[in-house]
């Protein structure tokens, strides 16, 4: 291994710079005479004197208290990235052995965790000083148009209402930029966006297999990122997941690879340490390091989670049924118990063996192979049956080598439009070896904030780099870029139809998809140790609340097309017409609760409080009354079918499918053009009730609705010659002028690139 | 390669595939897999997927003595000596046309790896996504034309998509064949002057900003828009309007879906398409067969025999590879349900056109259509022979984006005695 991240020779790699603009000539001096130290400090540390290493950072400790003790805010400010590295440094030394006073973070400045804002004014430097090195200058402040669009579309998923737009242009605090990215990464949007980056990462589809539901999965997901789990703590439980999907929907982990234990173990390699391994599957790795053997072993830790089916016989349950009605129940039972038989779970007996063509010769075909990690000190295995714990520790351990530089890695590529190492996903050992200080000191940052990912998402964000203007520079694959600004990109499927919708839908973060058709999914745990006199009546009465519910989905039908629709089956009286026999019916699916009604005692028993939270959630929404004003389908993409069916907006604006690790598509195609051209996406937008046409009504002047449009759409008020080209096609063509205004910008390249 | 690996530190698994990309498909090798392709016997090739597995026992391979024969009694052909089940009587009098394959052996039992095998010569795996044979025909035909080179109707896209190809590789997809392709024509709502009023501002107000951008993927976008307005205008979209067809054309063929899918098929190929696929599903008859599948049978029985027809009295057959395939047979053996289950172990196929020579069968499975005794054929093998009758190298060798390296056929070597 080429590059050992030990946390010793990180720490010290690069010093924190200063940033001097601010300081007074003397407190300049203080702080680089501060930094000298810790550079000798970090110096004899590599040079392997500890001891001297050590009464380096007692002086720093002793120049720090000092400075802070009597200096401006400024400097305490502009010493924070030093005195965490002092800090972890201390730390080091005392656990090498090195006699030192304890260390205490002079007041003023933030715990253990960093402080995000304090710290991204080090990426900057570390940025600034590579641009210098090669002779190349920043790209400047982006202006707050662009800034707010971005910064929207990559922690909220979409672009900004015309509201939040000029709340936050006419906004005059100097702060303001970073108060709303707080604000964003607080929001119900950062939720829905980061579910469809870690859906499409996790490759979860709506069917995981035929039989097993991917709801429940999703669901988990999403609470994981409502309570911004720690990304260890995330993959942790992913690892160990065990049992029934609705028992602990993370076993959506195992079962999404099916009967494929050795191509479950290639993806979570490349998913979580950035590792790609299939090649070793079959043979040595001709590009990297791996051996067939080392791919075995690794497998060799999971290799033993079985995924089956089946815990309740419907064949026998559905004969009961005879007696009762004289009809066969069998595949009505079926359909609600199938998807409670899905499970993943250890067989001590299942071994891993080599594979019958084994071709080298460190084993023979049949062997059978013990579990032993790739890098970095060995996973402990103390004589445990089930050793996927011991890879879980192994795996996000802060010491492994790959799990938090992946991550670091994968969220600034998120964020920035690319990784500092490309493809992020295959971390070889002569990439990692020049991986520089920029991603040291992100690897570093994300192990001190313990895997907060939101902590990490600010730390980016509030960068100077992040918020300067596009670098559109066209990388080869590979090729690294230099950062003297984000990169230029095309939305995501999933940003450019949440963005429509932004245009349609007023209270679109709160709709919560309702998965009406997961009822059998939900219900599946209910009907476990029940007795037949419990199930068989549940189960008739099961029966005809099943019909009301698609009676239901077709009256939901009925009325899309009577808001949209021609002719005497449309018009806002047949409207509300369809609306009250909705209300109608749903009363009497309340009251006819079926195998719901099994359901509702388990719920109370649920340990997480977030299921209640989140089912109320769904149901405040649903009590808005404009909640039934727009059609069903107009949610956000991580509230609808995954992934969508195919013809469908986002399928055709590439949303993955699932398939492969994200495996999404931001190409240009034919069917895509011709659907943007011809198809019905924009219909609802350009519709009387839609956000934006709502908000053209509301004002009078052709100039201001133009100003609407354009500020809507393309988050900019117009130029002089836009203004005067459009108030052209106002003049002429009143209000289909305007409707055609908004269709021409939403078929503009500006609108589907992100500045 | 590995010794160039070797050499050069500094060569990324990325720089690596460029290069092999640029010496198999750069300069040096396409004009030379062109001229093949134009060579080659089969310039177009119409490929119909039974899809759910249909049962050779009842259709190319009939078994009069077999025990599980079932209700199935055995029909002469145009071609003394060669049998066909009796759900095939025209197709019986195109025998001369055709080669039935009878000993294809498949090594997936269960419908989507079925499908993806046969379709991609792979087994399917977790972690890469193969392209079918039809995105292998597109891109190594590589033309630049409205329509692409591979136009499917029906099938998943995972089965039989462009994998890890470029999406421009991809097909183009044909959602129901008798209505033209989806979203060609003006939306309901607009005129042809009001639309090409909201064109023309769209591209006023965008211009400043292509012009600021000018890169290859802002370039690709408008590039699209324009191919698509193209499209809309070209007289090739004539091609999906199957009312230009005479009515005894349209009969002949069938006003059911694979009915219009095949003729569909027949004016893409007078387009000059290259690869064209149909897919038709419901052939899984678990149970009740002898209920469901002659109404099945009877539907390809009329539609294959009106496109073999039609094809040969265009004379188009000759250029033309028509192929009828499936993922499986089914079990020799009726099961308690009246049905067959899912048999990869023997199965048949067959091939027509395209300097196929008809009138022959090739391999052969016992008289209880259970084992092949005679000229084994894997699924890579029957895809090669497809594969081949096109002109495609068949050694040629592709990298997938993360390196690893695929055949079109996956090594399959091609049936010669066929052609």
């Amino acid at each position: 291994m080429i590059s050992v991240l030990k946390a010793g020779l990180i720490l010290f790699a690069v010093t924190p710079g200063l940033v001097l603009a601010e300081l007074t000539t003397e407190e300049r001096q203080m702080g680089l005479a501060i930094r000298t130290s810790l550079q000798e400090a970090g110096a004899a540390y590599n040079g392997g004197d500890h001891q001297m290493a050590g009464a380096k950072i007692q002086e720093v400790m002793f120049q720090l208290e000092e400075a802070t003790a009597n200096g401006s805010t400024d400097l305490i400010n502009a010493l924070i990235p030093m005195i965490s590295q002092t800090e972890q440094a201390h730390a080091l030394l005392v656990a090498k052995g090195v006699a030192l006073p304890p260390f205490e973070r002079p007041p003023g400045t933030s715990g253990s965790g960093g402080d995000p804002v304090a710290d991204a004014r080090y990426i900057d430097q570390l940025v600034a000083a590579k641009l210098k090195e090669e002779g190349l200058a920043p790209l400047p402040r982006s202006s707050d148009e662009v800034f707010l669009r971005r910064v929207y579309l990559d922690v909220a998923g979409r672009i900004p209402t015309y509201d939040e737009a000029e709340i936050f242009l006419e906004d005059s605090d100097p702060n303001k930029r970073a108060k709303l990215i707080d604000a964003l990464m607080d929001s119900p949007a950062y939720v829905s966006h980061y579910l469809n980056y870690w859906t499409d990462i996790l490759r979860i589809r709506d069917k995981l297999t035929k039989n097993s539901p991917g709801i429940l999965y999703r669901d988990w997901v999403r609470k994981a990122l409502i309570k911004n789990m720690p990304y260890d703590q995330f993959v942790r439980e992913l690892i160990v997941a065990r049992g029934y999907m609705w028992e602990n929907p993370a076993a959506g982990f195992y079962i999404r690879d099916k009967n494929m234990p050795l191509d479950h173990l290639a993806n979570a390699a490349q998913v979580f340490l950035g590792t790609q391994m299939q090649c070793a599957q079959c043979h040595d790795h001709p590009f990297d390091e791996w051996t067939q053997m080392d791919f075995y072993n690794l497998a060799a830790f999971t290799y033993g989670i079985q995924t089956d089916q089946k815990p309740i016989s419907a064949k026998k349950l559905g004969g009961k049924f005879k007696g009762v009605t004289g009809e066969s129940w069998y595949g009505f039972v079926k359909d609600y118990t199938t998807p409670l038989g899905s499970r993943a779970r250890f067989d001590s007996k299942t071994q891993l063996v080599l594979p019958e063509d084994y071709q080298y010769g460190d084993g023979k075909p049949f062997d059978v192979v013990a579990p032993m990690t790739l890098f970095g000190e060995q996973a402990a295995l103390e004589g445990e049956a089930d050793p996927s714990a011991a890879l879980a520790d192994w795996m996000t351990s802060p010491e492994n080598p790959r799990f938090a530089l992946m991550i670091a890695n994968r969220l600034w590529s998120q964020v920035m439009g690319a990784g500092i190492i490309e493809p992020i996903d295959d971390l070889s050992a002569s990439r990692l070896a020049s991986d520089g200080p920029l991603l040291e000191y992100l690897t570093q940052k994300i192990i001190d904030y313990r895997f907060d990912l939101k902590q990490y998402l600010r730390l980016v964000l509030h960068s100077e780099v992040y918020q300067r203007e596009t670098y559109a520079v066209e990388l080869q694959p590979g090729e690294r870029s230099d950062f003297r600004g984000p990169l230029y990109r095309r939305m995501t499927a999933e940003q450019a139809w949440d963005s429509l919708m932004t245009l349609i839908v007023p209270d679109l973060d709160e709709r919560y998809g309702e998965f009406e058709l997961a009822e059998r999914y939900r219900v599946a745990p209910g009907l476990l140790n029940r007795s037949d006199e419990e199930l068989i009546p549940a189960f008739i009465e099961q029966r005809d609340r099943k019909q009301m519910l698609n009676q239901l989905e077709e009256m939901e039908h009925r009325l899309d097309r009577a808001r949209r629709g021609k002719g005497n089956q449309s018009g806002p009286k047949k409207v509300e017409e369809i609306q009250e026999q909705i209300a109608e019916l749903q009363q009497q699916i309340d009251s006819t609760p079926g195998l719901t009604a099994l359901i509702r005692e388990e719920e109370r028993e649920s340990s997480d409080p977030m299921d209640r939270e989140l089912k109320e959630a769904r149901k405040r929404a649903k009590e808005n009354p404009i909640y039934f004003a727009f059609p069903k389908g107009a949610r956000r993409a991580s509230e609808i079918q995954m992934p969508a069916e195919q013809g469908h907006f986002l399928q055709e604006f590439g949303q993955s499918d699932r398939e492969l690790i994200e495996n999404s598509s931001t190409d240009a195609s034919i069917t895509q053009a011709l659907a943007l051209l011809n198809g019905p996406y924009f219909d609802d937008v350009l519709s009387g009730k839609s956000v934006l046409m709502t908000r053209v009504k509301d004002v009078e002047r052709p100039e201001d609705k133009i100003r609407v449009i354009f500020l809507s759409v393309l988050t900019r008020p117009p130029s002089a010659n836009e203004m005067s080209i459009c108030r052209d096609a106002a003049e002429k063509h009143g209000e289909k002028g305007y409707q055609d205004i908004i269709w021409a910008l939403l078929n503009t390249r500006e609108f589907t690139f992100v500045n | 390669m590995k010794e160039l690996l070797d050499r050069s530190p500094e060569v990324t698994r990325r720089d690596f595939a460029r290069f092999a990309a640029g010496s198999f498909l750069g300069l040096s090798m396409l004009p030379e897999i062109k001229a093949q392709a134009a060579a080659a016997k089969a310039k177009n090739c119409i490929y119909l997927f039974m899809s759910g597995g249909m049962s050779h026992m009842e259709t190319l391979d009939p078994k009069p003595e077999a025990d599980g024969r079932g209700l199935t009694q055995t029909i002469k052909t145009n071609v003394p000596g060669i049998q066909l089940g009796q759900y095939l009587p025209s197709l019986a009098r195109h025998m001369d046309k055709c080669a039935i394959v009878r000993s294809i052996n498949s090594t997936q039992g269960a419908h989507l790896q079925g499908r993806y095998f046969m379709h991609t010569s792979y087994a399917m795996r977790g972690t890469i996504v193969h392209p079918s044979l039809g995105a292998w025909v597109n891109k190594l035909s590589d033309r630049s034309r409205d329509i692409p080179d591979f136009v499917k109707m029906g099938g998943s896209n995972k089965v039989s998509g462009v994998g890890f190809f470029e999406s421009k590789y991809s097909p183009l997809p044909v959602n129901n064949p008798g209505n033209g392709l989806d979203n060609s024509s003006l939306h309901k709502d607009l005129t042809q002057e009001r639309f090409d009023r909201r064109l023309d501002l769209s591209n006023q107000l965008d211009q400043a900003y292509r012009e600021r951008y000018d890169r290859k993927d802002v370039r690709s976008y408008t590039d699209m828009y324009s191919d698509a307005i193209r499209l809309m205008q070209s007289k090739d979209l004539e091609v999906f309007d199957l009312s230009k067809e005479s009515d005894f054309t349209r009969k002949s063929y069938g006003d059911d879906r694979l009915g219009r899918a095949c003729l569909l098929a027949r004016r893409l190929v007078e387009n000059d398409v290259r690869f064209i696929q149909i897919h038709d599903g419901e052939w899984d008859h678990h149970g009740n067969i002898y209920d469901r599948l002659p109404d099945k049978a009877g539907a390809l029985d009329r539609v294959l025999s009106a496109l073999l027809d039609d094809l040969a009295a265009r004379g188009l057959l000759d250029s033309t590879l028509v192929v009828l395939a499936t993922e499986f047979g089914r079990t020799p053996v009726i099961n308690g349900r009246g049905g067959r289950n899912h048999y990869p172990k023997a199965f048949s196929c067959l091939l027509a056109g395209g300097g196929i020579q008809g009138g022959q069968v090739y391999g052969a499975t016992d008289k209880h259509g259970r084992e092949i005794i005679e000229n084994k054929v894997s699924v890579p093998d029957f895809n090669a022979t497809i594969a081949h009758q096109m002109g495609m190298p068949l050694d040629l060798t592709l990298f997938s984006p993360s390196m690893r390296p695929f055949q079109i056929a996956h090594h399959g070597k091609p049936i010669l005695d066929l052609v």
